[in-house]
């Protein structure tokens, strides 16, 4: 057997192996890439950057824990911004499987910041409906969510004076994961009520959405663990996401390389099959 | 040990039995796979439960005496309807109900953010020309800004 035969018979495992390596070793040992800050994520940056104290900032983490390796980071990003710039941070989700962890995720940022619930931050929870909520909370904030996500009322809440309805919202990200998501959120969010909405989302995802991004349909994109790190570079704040773009990067250079070796051996094989043909 | 370590530790050998099927399929990883499943079902179980049965139909019933509420449980216990062969019928009402609200929403939002937006969009090169404000379409109006001209159709607004 050549050793083109023996590569392409390779047992399955050694390149699981391989794979795990690529992803272990630059977590242990970090090279510290560049990050290039795209326009998109800048776009979601430079909004967040120009809203004044105390706007209503509503993050919609839409997502549960299947994704929370690329959006966790991203929600920590921003949520990080939205406290440092002093904003009102009403934080939600419409995946009922990631209520606990969007909980604990706000709860952790806020008490990192120094920020209080209730006057500085709320976490309505979950709310069954998916775009109906969504077009439930156009119309009233308060007929969606009646209480918070610790069962007070939502009306008592300070950090909800003055805001009625999606209308009322300076500034609106979902984080989704699938659907219901940010498509949902355009559609019968801001489609319909008229507010500036962002987006994140897993790298698989975020060619679906360019679409709505260069129409103009959203004003900014994070897209994947990439987007988060250019947001974490952003914020000056480097996290999980700066230290996995390392591992990502071995990750993806290591399968591009499987990729070429592969055809490499697969085209030499043919051509020795051919010439032994005619040979023959 | 507290809580949040032992948390740790769990996550941990559970995604390390999680990826132990990459070796092979084995009892540990089966266990691991199981439990995932468990977990998410049951967690969803409860949240919804407790969200939708508890504060948004119970409390609000019993505290505010919101009785119209009624309506909506009816319609989604024509549901289970389907279990039952000779009431089954009556649950055609229930998916008829849900399958016209869905519709009615979804179609012209649908159609104003991904077929009319997108055609703004593309066409907004082409007439540049038209002036600042380029050209503005909606399910009820079409109007070329700048030009001084509009052409209105008495459509119904999805707006």
């Amino acid at each position: 057997m050549s050793l083109a035969e023996r590569m392409l018979k390779i047992d399955r495992r050694i390149i699981f192996l391989v794979i795990g390596l690529c992803t272990l070793l630059p977590l242990l040992y970090p090279v510290g890439l560049p990050i290039r800050i795209s326009s998109e994520v800048r776009g979601v940056y430079d909004h967040m950057e120009s809203l004044p104290e105390r706007s209503v900032f509503l993050l919609s983490i839409d997502f549960d824990p299947a994704s929370k390796p690329e959006l966790h980071p991203q929600a920590i990003a921003l949520l990080r911004h939205a406290f440092r710039k002093d904003l009102r941070v009403i934080a939600m989700t419409l995946w009922v499987s990631g209520t606990g962890m969007a909980e604990q995720l706000v709860t952790q940022v806020a008490k990192e910041m120094g920020k209080e619930y209730g006057k500085d931050y709320a976490f309505l929870g979950w709310s069954p409906g998916g775009q109906a909520v969504i077009i439930n909370m156009g119309q009233d904030l308060y007929s969606a969510f009646p209480s918070d996500y610790g069962g007070k009322p939502t009306k008592d809440l300070p950090v909800l004076d003055g805001v009625r309805n999606l209308k009322d919202v300076a500034y609106m990200v979902s984080l989704g994961a699938g659907r219901p998501g940010v498509e949902e959120w355009y559609v019968f969010g801001k489609d319909k009520y008229k507010f500036e909405l962002g987006g994140g989302c897993t790298g698989v995802m975020a060619p679906g959405l360019y679409p709505l991004l260069r129409s103009g349909q959203i004003n900014g994109l994070i897209g994947g663990l990439r987007g988060a790190a250019e947001y974490e570079s952003l914020i000056g704040q480097k996290g999980k996401a700066v230290a996995g773009m390392d591992a990502q990067s071995a990750t993806h250079l290591a399968i591009i390389v499987l990729v070429i070796i592969c055809n490499v051996f697969y085209l030499s094989l043919q051509r020795a099959a051919r010439t032994q043909r005619q040979i023959g | 040990m507290d809580a949040t370590i032992l948390g740790a530790w769990v996550a941990t050998g559970l995604t390390l039995l999680i990826f132990s099927f990459l070796y092979k399929d084995n009892p540990l990883f089966k266990l691991a796979e199981h439990l995932y499943v468990g977990v998410s079902v049951g967690y969803t179980i409860v949240k919804a439960y407790d969200t939708v049965i508890v504060h948004l139909v119970i409390k609000p019933i019993i505290e505010n005496g919101e009785f119209a509420l009624l309506i909506p449980v009816a319609i989604g216990m024509l549901m289970l309807t389907r279990y039952v062969p000779k009431a089954a019928w009556m649950s055609r009402y229930a998916f008829a109900f849900i399958v016209g609200m869905g519709a009615g929403l979804a179609i012209p939002r649908t159609i104003s953010s991904f077929i009319l937006k997108q055609i703004e969009d593309t066409v907004r090169p082409v007439l540049s020309l038209a002036g600042p404000d380029g050209v503005t379409f909606s399910m009820n109006r079409l109007s070329i800004a700048g030009l001084g001209k509009g052409w209105h159709e008495p459509a119904s607004s999805f707006s």
